[in-house]
């Protein structure tokens, strides 16, 4: 991992957080602009900028500038399939961003934490 | 990306470190800059936008604030410590300034075509269907999918909230992905900020409103930047590879892999090919999206993949087949009711380039005074990046393979004239598609000067591009801005309309279809058939219903057919009166903006 141990940290918590915002908004009665800043929230900060911090270990802010660009890709192709399989459930579908996300941060923080267990050892 | 030591300005230059008040008074000077911008934005009168455009209107303290933010941002240029938040802050406030401008100074969101795409947006949100009978924009529906999808997770009714600031998120995306393209090809921390810091700037082709191809554009930047970053080489250029192969009794297409690489592949760890494998996978993800997305950037992306190949700058070499057969694939299957029926339109123009250029260039050059004058600053500003950018090619000192395929990919959007007119706007996806190469050729330049003169010019070159910026790009708000009344007018309408009535636009800059898409036909649907001046002309366009016809009138529309159509200033007023006094119309809803006409078959008495 190039990026430190405290930015690592910093993007999960910062990617889970948005994750559980989009996770929530659907579900609880949220104020309609702080609904928005969540769910656009989490497509650019979404799983595929985690991932490929996980698949290429580069910096953070490679991750997030290439990652916003897929993640991007991601929402169109989701899109363009649920219309597609006559389908058109939107908002239970375009939870598993999120869900993706949380999951996908989850590995990284088992990852890094495992990795600074080791340094310490 | 961090510098290296060879990336520093100048092995001798004065470098002290600037510590952690420089990084203060930088983010202070940033803030400032930005409050005291958005202060003279909302200062600017929306009522004093004129035929020269947006900078009619602004307040002098706009220019003042710009001045003030390029020469910090050129001084920020000097500073070794910090550099990298300082000018990612500057680029930030540049950015929301210049390309939020309108978004301040209007009292509604502008451009019409955006509110066209919102309506379609929001018709897929609605029914989880697409019309790829009603519009051609359909048969490359990914966006509009897409972008239901988030606005019905988000819970946004109506898409027209997000087209405000639109093309400031978009420009805010682009920047990192032209830094990391510039960085992967100049090797340079310097050059590659200078480079993105001219984007903005130079980015007046206005591609970036609400629509598929701005989105599109930043999956290219993200494709392209792949290619030649993580997936990046320093071969030779493949035809010489192909003559020394040949001499020595090799033939190269049999040994090549998919991935170049041959020893290099099974030297790498299992983490480095895991990581190959990711990078090739979301290749394949992005050129799926762009393929299903717009019509034009999966060309554009399989053609710079293809000269990353042939320059032998990228390690992917036979996947760029793959990249042509999606983009293929996806016409003959996906886009199957855009071409049925249409394939001599489709096909009618490819080869005739004199026609192209003439429909890109010629048949823009009429209209008002000031359009042209418009029109005018946009050529010069487009022939001054590229002769700057040709420049920096022949100039500029670097490894073979990043010049040639810098070079070779910064001409080859011009090969778009020889494919079509494309509706009479080639020349901006030319220039749009050229702008990221041509940047770094400009920056390329730069960097031969002198170091202690090199930030000085850049701070030139940027307040240089400022007035020709604010001319080009928003020279036309007088028809493009959208008026609230207009909207009004145009809700008026869908309210008193009957379902499947005819609904016509005398010309096409008008805020509508952004509901109902569906539910009415709307005419004239070809370009040439607008700005319509006789009563017997729009009769004709709505005496085939038996819904009836309803006619709406605009400043908007009156404003584009003087400026654009180069028709007298009167022109509307004309038509106005002739519906009025028409036998065959009646007014139905009338406001400061706007007027709609009812078509009444048989003629009114007296």
């Amino acid at each position: 991992m190039k990026s430190t141990y405290k930015a690592d940290m910093a993007a999960i918590a910062a990617f889970t957080l948005m994750a559980v915002l989009a996770i929530a908004a659907p579900l609880t009665n949220m104020a309609p602009s702080f609904r928005l800043f969540a769910v656009f929230g989490a497509v650019l900060l979404g799983p595929a900028s985690v991932a490929y911090r996980l698949a290429t270990e580069r910096r953070w802010s490679d991750c997030l500038a290439i990652g916003a660009g897929i993640n991007v890709a991601i929402a169109m192709l989701l899109g363009q399939l649920l219309v597609s399989v006559h389908f058109w459930h939107p908002t239970q579908f375009e939870l598993l961003m999120p869900v993706a996300t949380f999951l996908l941060s989850s590995v990284l923080l088992w990852r890094v934490m495992s990795s600074s267990s080791k340094v310490r050892r | 990306v961090r510098a290296t030591g060879s990336d520093r300005l100048h092995p001798h230059a004065p470098i002290r470190p600037s510590g952690r008040t420089q990084l203060a008074l930088g983010i202070l000077v940033c803030g400032s800059l930005l409050a005291a911008g958005l202060w003279a934005l909302r200062a600017s009168p929306e009522s004093h936008i004129g035929p020269y455009g947006l900078i009619q209107a602004l307040s002098p303290w706009y220019y003042v604030v710009l001045a003030g933010l390029l020469l910090s941002t050129a001084w920020t240029f000097r500073i070794e410590r910090f550099r990298s938040p300082l000018l990612s802050g500057h680029l930030i406030v540049l950015v929301v300034l210049v390309h939020g401008a309108p978004a301040l100074v209007e009292s509604a969101p502008r451009f019409a075509t955006a509110w066209l795409h919102a309506g379609f947006t929001d018709y897929v949100a609605s029914t989880g269907r697409f019309l790829p009978l009603v519009d051609a924009r359909f048969s490359w529906p990914s966006f509009f999918a897409g972008s239901a999808l988030v606005d019905r997770a988000a819970g946004v009714h109506a898409a027209t909230a997000l087209i405000r600031w639109w093309p400031v998120a978009l420009n805010l995306l682009y920047l990192p992905l032209i830094f990391r393209l510039a960085y992967a090809f100049l090797r340079s921390d310097e050059k590659a900020w200078i480079a993105t810091a001219l984007f903005p700037l130079a980015n007046w082709v206005g591609q970036d409103y609400y629509s598929p191809q701005s989105i599109a554009f930043l999956l290219y930047l993200t494709f392209v930047f792949l290619l030649v970053g993580p997936l990046g080489a320093h071969d030779l250029p493949l035809w010489r590879l192909y003559w020394r192969s040949r001499g020595q009794g090799r033939i190269l297409r049999t040994r090549r892999p998919w991935i170049h690489g041959g020893p290099w592949l099974v030297q790498q760890s299992q983490a480095k090919l895991s990581a190959l494998g990711f990078h090739l996978g979301i290749l394949v993800l992005l050129m799926a999206a762009m393929a299903t997305g717009h019509q034009l950037t999966p060309i554009l992306a399989t053609g710079s993949a293809m000269v990353f190949v042939l320059a032998g700058r990228t390690r992917v070499r036979w996947l760029v087949i793959a990249f042509a057969l999606m983009t293929i694939v996806w016409v003959c299957y996906g886009a199957v009711s855009f071409w049925s029926g249409h394939f001599g339109l489709l096909v009618g123009q490819v080869g005739s380039v004199q026609n192209n250029v003439s429909s890109a260039f010629i048949a823009r050059l009429h209209g008002s005074f000031a359009h042209r004058f418009v029109v005018d600053v946009r050529l010069v500003m487009s022939g001054l990046v590229w002769l700057l950018a040709v420049l920096g090619g022949l100039l500029w000192r670097s490894d073979g393979a990043d010049r040639r395929a810098l070079v070779i990919s910064f001409l080859l959007p011009f090969g778009m004239l020889v494919g079509g007119s494309y509706g009479g706007e080639a020349v901006l996806r030319v220039y749009l598609f050229a702008l990221p190469f041509a940047v770094c050729l400009v920056a390329a330049l730069i960097s031969r000067i002198r170091w202690s003169y090199r930030w000085m010019t850049v701070g030139v070159i940027l307040a240089l591009l400022v007035p020709f910026f604010l001319v080009s790009r928003w020279g036309n708000e007088l028809f493009e801005l959208v008026r609230p009344n207009e909207v009004s007018g145009v809700k008026a309408l869908y309210r008193i309309a009957r379902p499947g009535s005819t609904l016509i636009s005398i010309t096409p800059q008008l805020p509508w279809r952004f509901a109902d898409v569906a539910r009415f036909r709307y005419e004239p649907s070809n370009l040439d058939e607008f700005a319509l001046e006789s009563v017997p002309a729009i009769i004709r366009l709505v005496e085939g219903n038996p819904r009836g016809g309803y006619v709406i009138i605009t400043t908007s529309q009156i404003d584009y057919g003087w400026q654009a159509y180069g028709l007298p200033s009167t022109w509307g007023t004309k038509v106005e009166k002739l519906l009025s006094d028409s036998a065959y119309f009646k007014i139905r809803y009338t406001n400061q903006s706007s007027q709609v006409f009812e078509y009444t078959p048989r003629p009114r008495s007296g």
